[in-house]
């Protein structure tokens, strides 16, 4: 009969000592650095709600400037890196540096657990006082009207479309829309929306009975109109106009009675071990060259100084619908809990 | 009686068949010619691989044949290619080597599918199955599974299973194989007396010589393909045909010879060697000075201690129980022997033997 | 030393695998939060949850159809591919086998791109009858696609059952007077009955297990199942939503308890007790009617798995959106985008093929000392364990990912160092998780090869080293590589346990393609589904061999 028992030690040893390095690749963390030059360099880690190849656009920008910089992007949807963060402080750390995430509420949220650092950007000279703010936790980067994009196959009619349009009961099952619980512009429209008189919580309710489809993000809303599934999206503008250059059969309206406007803010962690490389990111971000490639993206340029991708009016042309943040702050959770119950899940 | 006649009373026919593999060239079968008839206990008994499993499969419908006839009583079953009867409707039993109970049905359930498959009331299938059942002494166990049965009972359900349809024709295939040796010799006494009493005609595949012996009424011998020789078992136990048969059936001693004088009674004077004179059975043919080929079994042999003669020498001796083995030179023939009696003799010392029974026949060459 | 191997094995299991269960459980009452005592307040607020009666329904509901379709269509194809004598069977039996090594997320696009609302079949009904016939969304597709991933389970173990019936039992019913038809009936097909059931349960409980299915098809279109549900409670739904969605996993892990249950309990006994014996098998002649079904099998085989791969791909070679692929705007711009544009994508395969890989290789080599005593040892002890080693597999993947999730989150105390976010979580996880793979590899190695080869290696003079590596492990290479190849191929398309445990630096790519098809790019996933596609096939090509048990069914046939 064979003796196993040294083989089997033999097997556990490797065991043991595989688990042990593996912790340690775990634990492995490169610690901020100045270079020695004064050059800024390091590892800097970005959470973003944005589609990877904009922010990949963006940090290929960022790193021609700052080549020392080691940028990595953990990107989902709004609601989930917070989720995800709210996660990483269970386990004890928060692995961002910067958060580049959809709307002002959710940096404000942020701001009262005292999770961001104060930073004041030198490059905020053009943007707008209101939308600042005033705390200097975050700084917002873009101007990204929310409204309907439809299929040009099967809407014809483009300037009737409105708001009312997708509660018409002829468009019924017509309609698709990202879902507060993942996207942050959802839930931003959902907050600005229950403070309209004229639209408010009756407006989803009416959505709900026209049978409106609910997905997680703003691509999946662009994916189900272009493929004609779906006549109208609720969506984020510069996706639409993307869609359509690259061939999409999509256009997008801006609807009569206004819009909500997220500003994809940026601010930066507190606990970032490399607050230079933090603050150079979000400078670049701001500045003439980071607005120009956002530009170039399509989307409207915080910046008043930067126009506006071609044949897209200004922000300042829109009707814009606009809420306390405070109140939207206060709100958001009762907004996803009152979604959840209408929509489930 | 004339051959129409004898005909009518065949349960089985078959006429110059031969069957091969469909990926191969070589011959399981060939020229082969057999007839049961109805009521006779047949057995076919040869090494593994002879073809024998196959003639089982063949006449029951699995396998096709490539040459001659199949007539199962009075109808054609298989013909080359030309009829097939398929196996449902051949009305033969077959009782396998596995068995082949179905273990998802209770006993009496085994029993009565075959029934259910032909036009009976429920009332004559009822009757037919518990008298199967009585017959077999199956009753404590009618309502259990084979799993829960002893290898013993199993046997006894496929025999019963297999015979009541009350098939003109009984297939076997080595079905006490799987059994102990102890079994195995009660069943066989089981199986003669359920032979008398449902009378069918049995097609026996064994390999086992004692089995066959012990049962049949007649006896194939099969080799290659080909039979070796078919017969009584006493006959083909005392008169092989060939070296084949004669080894196949127990232990023999082989001797090479030349006919001295044929005495026209059956009996032969055969020179063995330069010395040795023996008087053997031969076929009547054989002619003064032919070449013979001498069977002598070992119990054929008679040896005694006699002090004032000896005529061979022991090389051998081996204790087995009923008898004792003796390993002879005979005149400088080795010769085995095997006997009941007690001697004292040892190896080396002389001895004196006496043929008491030999068979020759002509060599081949 | 071997007292101390002795006691890992004993130990590990404890630590790895209850430990973590055991703290779902304490988390789900409350214990780990300041409260004093245990609490039902997590229970409570999961009752008073409004969505949950019908994501209960849903999940039973989805479980309960799909397996009854799996079922059927798994028996069919076992009939099909191994009791007929249709031409070309090897080939469709291979076919009919690989839903199950794709991951489920890539049949979800592939089926969504093919037979979904807007996908290439309806666009060609759409095209030839001016509307479209079917609108298969929600519920109802997720039901065809698990019934679809999952028929391969039931088709594997109906088949075996199958080829396990000693052809003579069917020449005894032939014999018997039975027409070949009434032998099928009445002798094939009760015969594979305890196969059926078992391939229920197993397929149930894959239903409840499987979360790629539900997270692709049903978070759109709002359809939620438990799996989902744990999954937002912890991602989704950002803060305290913990000790809800352990009171959730707990829920569900007994729920999945129930086919574990009765595995043990229904067709047992005489009735099913089945010997080992010749596996000749007898095969039906369909005459003029096998062309027939072999057009029949190409067409199902075509609209479940071919199909859908063609959508696929054809898919992932468009320019844009709702633009028809035509050959002058074919483009592979989607596959240059994955990995210019998305460099998470080569990060993930790369993180993918390590985690894949340590997880084969200590799966394996850890079994080994269990699984040895398994066959040579056998007490109460080791079966027990060998029982525990097999919970992590029974479990949904979700809720065994949520308890080692809430165990080894929290930062090792007195320092800030926490295993999530690295590799370490999820080893912790998969490995567990697969272990019992490699105990089922080296037993049914051993039970094919008798101990006395190793015995006779040792009379002979060699050490256990030298036994072990010149004699049982050349022996037991086919089914060492069989099995690894099975257990790397699942954790390398890991979805369930890495969609809650992968940290922002270290995904995988099941997580990548979920994180892009949520975020629309719909073309760049089915672009990436593709290239999985036709890595797991060419990695599944041995498995393929070890699943259909080759040596078995290169056996006799005999037509009947």
């Amino acid at each position: 009969m064979i003796k196993p028992g040294k083989i089997q030690s033999l097997l556990l040893w490797l065991l043991f000592m595989t688990t042990i390095l593996l912790a340690g690749c775990g634990a492995q963390q490169t610690a901020a650095t100045t270079g020695k030059s004064g050059e800024i360099s390091g590892k800097l880690q970005v959470y973003t709600s944005q589609p990877d190849s904009d922010i990949s656009k963006l940090v290929a920008g960022f790193a021609k400037k700052y080549p020392q910089v080691q940028v990595e992007v953990f990107r989902s949807g709004t609601e989930e890196v917070i989720a995800r963060i709210n996660t990483e402080m269970k386990a004890g750390k928060i692995g961002a540096d910067v958060l580049f995430l959809a709307d002002a509420p959710t940096f404000e949220a942020l701001k009262v657990q005292n999770l961001l650092l104060d930073y004041q950007s030198g490059e905020l000279k053009g943007v707008k006082q209101e939308l600042l703010d005033t705390d200097h936790m975050y700084s917002p980067t873009k101007m990204i009207p929310i409204g309907i994009v439809i299929n040009t196959n099967k809407v014809r009619e483009l300037d009737k479309v409105d708001w009312n349009t997708l509660s018409e009961s002829e468009n019924k099952g017509q309609t698709v829309m990202p879902s507060p619980l993942y996207s942050g512009a959802a839930a931003y429209n959902l907050g600005i929306f229950r403070n309209q008189s004229e639209l408010g919580w009756n407006y989803y309710e009416k959505l709900k009975k026209n049978q409106v489809m609910v997905v997680k993000g703003n691509g999946d809303v662009i994916k189900r109109v272009a493929s004609g599934e779906k006549s109208f999206g609720i969506v984020v503008d510069f996706m639409a106009f993307n869609a359509a250059k690259q061939g999409s059969p999509v256009a997008f309206v801006y609807p009569k009675t206004g819009s909500a406007v997220i500003t994809e803010p940026v601010g930066i962690v507190k606990t970032t071990q490399n607050a230079a490389a933090a603050k150079a990111f979000v400078d670049f971000v701001l500045s003439a060259e980071g607005q120009q490639l956002a530009v170039q993206q399509g989307y409207l340029p915080v910046n008043k100084d930067v126009n506006a991708p071609e044949g897209r009016s200004a922000a300042a042309a829109l009707k814009i619908l606009n809420a306390p943040i405070k109140k939207l702050v206060e709100q958001r959770d009762v907004d996803k809990k009152d979604f959840t119950v209408l929509f489930g899940g | 009686m004339n051959a129409d006649f004898r005909e009518r009373q065949q349960a089985l026919t078959i006429r110059k068949l031969a069957v091969r593999y469909s990926n191969s060239s070589q011959w399981v079968l060939q020229d082969f010619d057999l007839a049961v008839r109805s009521g006779e206990f047949v057995v076919i008994i040869g090494p593994s691989g002879c073809g024998k499993s196959t003639l089982l499969r063949l006449i029951a419908g699995f396998t096709q044949l490539q040459q001659g006839e199949i007539v199962i009583g009075k109808r054609v079953a298989a013909t080359a290619g030309g009829v097939c009867i398929p196996p449902e409707e051949r009305d033969v039993g077959f009782v396998f080597q596995s068995y082949a109970l179905w273990p998802h049905m209770t006993v009496k359930a085994n029993i009565t599918f075959p029934l259910e498959q032909k036009r009976f009331t429920a009332l004559q299938r009822e009757q037919r199955v518990d008298e199967a059942i009585m017959k077999f002494g199956l009753q404590e166990h009618q309502h259990r599974y084979p799993a829960e049965l002893s290898g013993g009972q199993r046997q006894r359900v496929a025999l019963a299973r297999a015979l009541v349809g009350q098939p003109a024709l009984l297939l076997m295939d080595e079905p006490l194989s799987s059994l102990d040796v102890a079994l195995r010799k009660r069943i066989q006494d089981e199986l003669l007396i359920m032979h008398k009493e449902w009378q069918p005609a049995v097609l026996y595949v064994t390999h086992d010589q004692d089995e066959a012996v012990k049962l049949a009424d007649r006896l194939i011998v099969l080799n290659e393909g080909k039979i070796q020789q078919a017969g009584t078992p006493y006959d083909i136990f005392h008169s092989p045909n060939n070296s084949f048969v004669a080894n196949f059936f127990g232990e023999v001693n082989e001797l090479v010879g030349s006919v001295v004088e044929n005495q026209g009674n059956g009996l032969s004077c055969i020179r063995i060697g330069d010395h040795i004179f023996i008087l053997a059975r031969t076929q009547s043919s054989l002619t003064s000075g032919e070449r013979v080929r001498v069977f002598i079994r070992p119990s054929w042999v008679d040896i005694q201690e006699r002090e004032d003669m000896s005529n061979a020498r022991i090389t051998d001796s081996r204790f087995m129980g009923a008898y004792t083995d003796y390993s002879l030179e005979w005149q400088g023939i080795p010769l085995r022997v095997s006997t009941q009696n007690t001697i004292s003799k040892r190896v080396g010392d002389s001895i004196f033997l006496k043929v008491k029974d030999a068979w020759s026949i002509k060599t081949s060459e | 030393m071997k007292r101390i191997a002795s006691w890992c094995l004993f130990i590990l299991p404890i630590l790895f695998i209850i430990y973590p269960l055991w703290n779902l459980l304490t988390v789900s009452l409350g214990v780990s939060t300041m409260q004093q005592g245990i609490s039902l307040t997590a229970y409570g607020q999961l009752l008073q949850d409004p969505q949950l009666p019908t994501v209960i329904q849903n999940t039973l509901y989805i479980a309960v159809v799909s397996t009854i379709a799996s079922l059927f269509m798994g028996a069919m194809a076992a009939i099909l591919t191994e009791k007929t004598d249709i031409p070309g069977r090897q080939g469709w039996r291979l076919v009919f086998i690989l839903p199950v090594l794709l991951p489920s997320y890539v049949i979800s696009i592939a089926w969504q791109h093919w037979a979904g609302p807007v996908g290439l079949v309806n666009g060609w009904l759409q095209h030839l009858l001016g509307r479209t016939i079917w609108n298969f969304a929600g519920i109802h597709e997720i039901v065809i696609v698990m019934a679809i991933s999952h028929m391969p389970i039931a088709y594997l173990l109906v088949r075996s059952a199958i080829n396990a019936i000693p052809g003579h039992l069917e020449d005894a019913a032939r014999i018997a007077g039975a027409r070949p038809v009434i032998v099928f009936t009445s002798v094939v097909l009760p015969l594979t009955v305890p196969a059926l059931a078992n391939a229920a349960l197993l397929c149930f409980a894959s239903a409840l297990d499987n979360f790629g299915i539900p997270a692709f098809i049903g978070i759109p279109s709002g359809i939620t199942v438990l799996s989902t549900l744990i999954y937002q409670k912890v991602i989704g739904l950002g803060n305290g939503q913990f000790e809800q969605a352990a009171a959730l996993a707990v829920v569900t892990g007994l729920l999945s308890m129930i086919p574990v249950y009765f595995q043990g309990k229904i067709f047992h006994g005489p009735k099913y007790s089945r010997e080992e014996g010749n596996r000749e098998k007898r095969i039906y002649l369909m005459g003029k009617w096998k062309w027939l079904l072999v057009l029949l099998i190409g067409i199902w085989q075509g609209v479940t798995v071919i199909g859908p791969c063609i959508a696929m791909l054809l898919l992932s070679l468009a320019p844009a959106y709702g633009v028809p692929l035509t050959l002058s705007n074919l483009t592979f711009a989607h596959y240059i985008s994955l990995w210019t544009d998305t460099p998470v994508v080569a990060a993930g395969l790369k993180n993918s093929l390590l985690l894949a890989l340590i997880s084969t290789v200590v799966v394996l080599l850890f079994a080994w000392p269990l699984a040895r005593r398994i066959v040579l040892a056998p007490s109460s002890l080791i079966t027990f364990l060998d029982g525990i080693a097999a919970v992590p597999y029974c479990l949904p993947g979700m809720v065994v990912g949520l308890a080692v999730l809430l165990t080894w989150i929290h930062p090792i105390p007195g320092t800030s160092f926490s295993l999530y976010g690295g590799m370490t979580i999820l080893l912790l996880a998969y490995i567990p998780r697969f272990y019992t793979f490699g105990i089922r590899t080296w037993t049914t190695a051993w039970a094919r090869f008798s101990l006395h080869m190793e015995e006779a290696g040792h009379v002979a003079g060699a050490g256990p080293m030298t036994v072990t590596r010149r004699i049982t492990l050349p022996m037991f290479r086919e089914e060492a590589l069989g099995g690894g190849t099975l257990i790397f191929l699942l954790a390398f398309t890991e979805l369930t346990l890495s969609s809650l445990l992968a940290g922002s630096q270290f995904s995988t790519i099941g997580v990548i393609v979920f994180s892009m098809e949520t975020a629309g790019r719909a073309l760049e996933s089915a672009a990436l589904g593709t290239v999985l596609t036709l890595l797991t096939l060419g990695l599944s090509a041995g498995v393929c061999k070890y699943l259909l048990d080759e040596k078995n069914s290169e056996e006799k046939e005999t037509k009947i």
